[in-house]
């Protein structure tokens, strides 16, 4: 075995282009893959960072019992009853985002909390690595408000001083002791940086309103089946005491891991997929590399087998050989997969991410790594292994020639080009439909101008503020504040940005017949904005009017909706002047609010990725109270240099009160959209490396080839054969492999692609354009490989090539 | 005999130029065949004749001096013209004859009239005629690598005279025969040049060499004897 290894690194030596070309193919090909697999572990495999025993921590919902796999957020009133009544589940948890204001210091500093049940981080078996967890009494009302920092906010606010535990800090207006400090990258539920309590009051009038979101831990003995079970149970017992609310609805229990599969699994699994084909690719690349080199090693192998070598021996000294360019692929892989993760991880917006996913290499990247190294080598050693240890004993009966240059060997050769021509066709294909999906994302009418608009979120925490009209007085006075400053056009403010959430509400026109439940009744986007709003996004109004200042909340309450809800509900009919509801169920003890529609605006879909044909409700923010809203506003000029000027414009209005989430319209949709981006970037690195590595191996066989028919090529030209006849006879041969792996790879393509329809827009997965232009692209490609050395044969000297026999 | 002149060599010079150090393969060669004429070009290993032969096939330019073929000097030809020429003007045997593997007999010596864009009529005619006269038509359906050296060759020399060409070019054609074999084919290029075909061979054996009307003997790159035999 040493000396197969030491025969082979003196092979490789002595052919430092071949071997050099065969580590970079695999070098990539192995990388690419490893950087994936990295991701894939990292939100399917990996264990949870911090979150001990991970397989007993399950997320807690409820469902309409009529349609399986629902799963929705829980109500206040089933929280509690199920916390009470569970015997199955331990230390049921459910946190709220809120946005935490530090004051007291020169300027307020706001963080992204959460309120936690107390027992939450005890029973995801987290510690502080300073200070202490809550516990039980902080949970009850009345107790000394507590926090707990992130370890990031620590660092960031305090230097990471331990003399934090104990300080008093002003949080939301309330004094609020810090008592301990999470470990660095914990960010729990999902990027949030400080905690408090969550204090569970019981709400009874809430059980219809789900929203808290649970988590809980199996006791100790149970199973997941034994849960459901009991909370199923609980589930009837609450449905036959609260039948309005509860009726039809279960519980829903899945393991976290389960949830973070449904999530992304199948678009993780799209693109180890798509990994995979560039290293098969690269194989047969290598492969190819490896049986051409073979031809010159005929002589080598017959003399080998004159001396008593079986075919085992063979088999095993070619193997040995691969297997060291295995490993030296597979360690430059590691280099690749290191630099290719860390571009995949940067086209990734910052905050989009949950912290549990994180990307440094374990072991099981290191595995994967060895595995996609050890695997290559056999896929690609196995050929030319094969084929010298099978030829050996005609290369003794009939000279060396005859020993590598056989017709099996050119046909699998060509095989193996075909095959690689057939998977560039679906990577590139699936690339373009990728890219084709966002630019159509691109070019599709948002319905508003994202150019030179900033936005800013701002509010007043109801934890703190519980005055309405100290609420109404600050943004009465921000809204012409903030336009008074240089540079401003026009700015308004909005409950929810385009591509910021979505808030869909049941809606009712007067005079139509009531739905008998939700589910039957007219659902729209339903939108908050202050009069300026239109103005700042530069949304077109259609009919009648917009909001005026004189919208106010002693003036009768009034709407606009967009075109789509006025083509929907008010098909033929004129819209202006009748009344709408968004109170159906009667919630109101006074009766439904009926609001005047008094205008038609352009459509502004949340999320452009999907159909829009619920429509839109607008409502002017002059007529209702909200703690928080975004604003919008126009400027002339670059909109990132005005962010300090407009905290300025608050702080003027209420020094205690920060801005945050600033940023441009423009940046806004990039984050919203930033998927499509990255799986368009991400296939199209694969596409482009495939059609390289497929361009590639069209080069080396037509090359191969032309040499070995130099000295027929020359005795062609001998008897007359003009360059157009050379160039036609080489080109020919290239052509019939581009056909074959060109047809191969659009059937494969036409049946693959279909797997990722789901993160398509507006572009079928079979969209012939993309499949002429790509196909076009790949055959143009592979022909510019055929043509050079189609070129270098029609330019061989006849008397050389015939010397050359 | 025809005596016009077919080629007409004046002054040929071939210099190779290898690591700044310049050979004179050819030097100031004078020659002159006539339509019709068997001329051997005889000298031993590396003297030249190998180079002059593939001068007058328009494989290979000379340096200096000028080639007329039928009257029309063509040194300094164009290489699709020279391609154009050779198809139709020049009939090639090789030594190690040549054949394309891949092709049938049939293929092999319709080859050079498919560059000739020849009808297909015409091609069947000329290939069964040319098979017919050297005895190969009955193989006409196998691959090269199911014949003996010595049919291969025969092959070879039919795809040659199937073109018709002005001239066959024979390159050691016996080389790689034995010598029941070669002697096959020096009787072959005798009956072929009794009827009427130009004949320029190049072989170093003397034996081979006296088959022809006239040998010219190169010695160093230059012609240092031209001598006629008495009887073929």
């Amino acid at each position: 075995m040493l000396h197969d290894l030491r025969f082979a690194l003196r092979l490789l030596q002595k052919n430092p282009g071949v071997t050099l070309a065969a580590v970079i193919a695999l070098g990539f090909g192995i990388g690419l893959t490893t950087a994936i697999f990295n991701i894939f572990s990292a939100v399917l495999l990996r264990p949870f960072p911090h979150i001990v025993d991970e397989d007993r921590v399950v997320i807690v919902g409820s469902q309409h019992l009529s349609q399986a796999g629902s799963h929705d957020e829980l109500s206040q009133p089933d929280f509690l009853d199920l916390r009470e009544q569970s015997r199955t589940l331990e230390g049921l948890t459910t946190t709220q985002g809120r946005t935490m204001i530090f004051s007291g210091g020169d300027v307020p500093e706001r963080a992204l909390g959460a309120s936690i049940t107390a027992e939450g981080f005890d029973m995801l078996g987290i510690r502080p690595v300073l200070g202490r967890n809550f516990n039980a009494a902080d949970g009850e009302p009345g107790a000394t408000p507590v926090a707990i920092l992130g370890h990031a906010l620590w660092q960031r606010r305090y230097g990471g001083n331990e003399d934090v535990i104990g300080r008093i800090e002003t949080i939301n207006g309330h004094r609020v002791t810090i008592v301990g400090v999470m470990p660095p990258g914990f960010a729990f539920p999902f990027n949030h940086e400080l905690w408090m309590p969550f204090l569970h009051e019981h709400k009874p009038d809430e059980r219809a309103s789900h929203y808290l979101p649970g988590w809980a831990r199996l006791r100790p003995g149970v199973t997941l089946e034994e849960a459901r079970a009991e909370t199923a149970a609980i589930a009837n017992r609450l449905a036959q005491a609260y039948p309005a609310s509860n009726e039809g609805k279960g519980f829903s229990l899945r393991l976290v891991r389960e949830e973070a599969a449904e999530d992304s699994g199948q678009a993780m699994v799209l693109m180890l997929g798509a990994s995979l084909f560039v290293l098969l690719i690269a194989c047969a690349n290598v492969a190819n590399l490896l049986l051409a080199k073979s031809a010159g090693r005929a002589h080598e192998i017959a003399v080998r087998i004159s001396l008593g070598a079986t075919r085992g021996r063979i088999i095993r000294q070619v193997l040995t050989e691969s297997l060291v360019l295995g490993a030296l692929g597979g360690g430059f892989g590691l280099l690749v997969a290191v630099w290719a993760g860390s571009l995949i991880i940067a086209a990734v917006p910052e905050g989009v991410m949950p912290f549990w996913l994180r990307f440094d290499f374990d072991w099981r990247v290191f595995v994967f790594a060895s595995a996609a190294a050890l695997g290559s080598t056999l896929f690609f050693g196995i050929f030319p292994a094969l084929q010298a240890s099978r030829n050996t004993a005609t290369g003794l009966r009939e000279g060396a020639r005859a020993v590598t240059g056989g017709g099996r060997t050119r046909v699998l050769r060509q095989g193996l080009v075909v095959a690689q021509l057939a998977l560039s066709a679906v990577l590139l294909i699936g690339a373009g439909l990728f890219v084709r999906s966002f630019l159509k994302l691109q070019s599709t009418p948002p319905g508003y101008d994202p150019n030179g608009v900033i936005t800013f979120r701002v509010g007043m925490p109801p934890t703190q503020f519980t005055d309405r009209e100290e609420i109404r007085r600050f943004f009465d006075a921000l809204t012409p504040r903030l336009a008074e400053v240089p540079g401003v056009l026009a700015v308004g403010s909005t409950a929810m940005l385009p591509g910021d959430g979505n808030n869909s509400n049941a809606v009712l026109i007067e005079g139509r017949p009531m739905p008998r439940s939700i589910k039957d009744s007219d659902q729209a986007t339903s939108h908050t904005v202050s009069h300026g709003y239109f103005a700042a996004m530069r949304i077109p109004l259609l009919k009648g009017r917009l909001f005026t200042a004189e919208d106010t909340r002693d003036k009768p309450p009034v709407a606009l909706i967009d075109q789509r809800f006025a083509e929907r509900l008010f098909p033929g009919e004129d819209p202006i002047g009748r009344r709408v509801t968004m109170d159906v169920f009667g919630t109101n003890e006074k009766g439904p609010q009926w609001l005047t529609i008094v205008g038609v605006v352009g459509n502004v879909p949340q999320r452009l990725d999907r159909a829009y044909d619920r429509g839109g409700i607008y409502r002017a923010h002059e007529q209702l109270d909200y703690n928080f809203v975004s604003y919008a506003a126009r400027v002339e000029g670059d909109p990132t240099t005005y962010a300090p000027a407009l905290q300025q414009a608050v702080l003027q209005v209420r020094p205690d009160i920060p801005i945050y989430n600033v940023q441009t319209m423009r940046q806004l949709h990039g984050r919203t959209y930033w998927d499509r981006k990255f799986f368009g970037q991400v296939f199209s690195a694969f596409g482009l490396g495939a059609l390289f590595l497929a361009a590639l191996g069209v080069y080396g066989v037509m090359a191969y080839s032309v040499t070995q028919r130099t000295p027929e090529i020359g005795v062609r030209m001998a008897l007359g054969a003009s360059e157009v006849d050379v160039l036609r006879l080489v080109g020919r041969q290239g052509l019939v492999l581009i056909a074959f792996g060109l047809g191969l790879g659009l059937v494969a393509a036409l049946g693959l692609t279909r797997f990722m329809a789901f993160l398509l827009f507006g572009v079928s997965p079979s969209d012939p354009p993309t499949y002429f232009v790509l196909t076009t692209v790949l055959a143009g490609v592979g022909l510019l490989a055929c043509w050079l050395p189609a070129r270098r044969a029609a330019r061989i000297n006849p008397l050389d090539a015939i010397r050359h026999e | 005999m025809n005596t016009e002149t077919l080629i007409k060599l004046d002054g040929v010079t071939k210099v190779f130029l290898t690591d700044e150090v310049e050979t004179h393969a050819l030097s100031g060669i004078h020659m002159e065949i006539r339509q019709g004429e068997y001329v051997s070009i005889a000298g031993p290993s590396g003297c030249g004749k190998s180079t002059l032969l593939s001068i007058l096939g328009l494989l290979d330019t000379p340096t200096d001096g000028t080639y007329l073929l039928n009257g029309r000097p063509v040194q300094g030809l164009s290489l699709p013209e020279r391609a154009r020429i050779r198809n139709r003007e020049i009939g090639f045997i090789f030594q190690s004859f040549n054949l394309i593997g891949d092709l049938t007999v049939y293929e092999n010596v319709e080859l050079p009239l498919t560059y000739r864009g020849m009808p297909a009529a015409e091609r069947k005619a000329a290939v069964t005629e040319a098979l017919e006269k050297v005895g190969m038509a009955h193989r006409a359906k196998h691959l090269p690598s199911q014949l003996s050296g010595g049919q291969q060759q025969r092959v070879a020399v039919a795809r040659a005279l199937a073109g018709k060409p002005a001239v066959l070019l024979a390159d050691e054609p016996t080389g790689n025969l034995d010598s029941k074999n070669g002697d096959a084919v020096m009787q072959l290029l005798a009956e072929l040049h009794k009827g009427g075909a130009t004949i320029v061979m190049v072989t170093h054996d003397v034996r081979f060499a006296r088959h022809a009307d006239r040998t010219i003997h190169i010695f160093d790159g230059r012609v240092v004897e031209e001598q006629v035999e008495a009887a073929v």
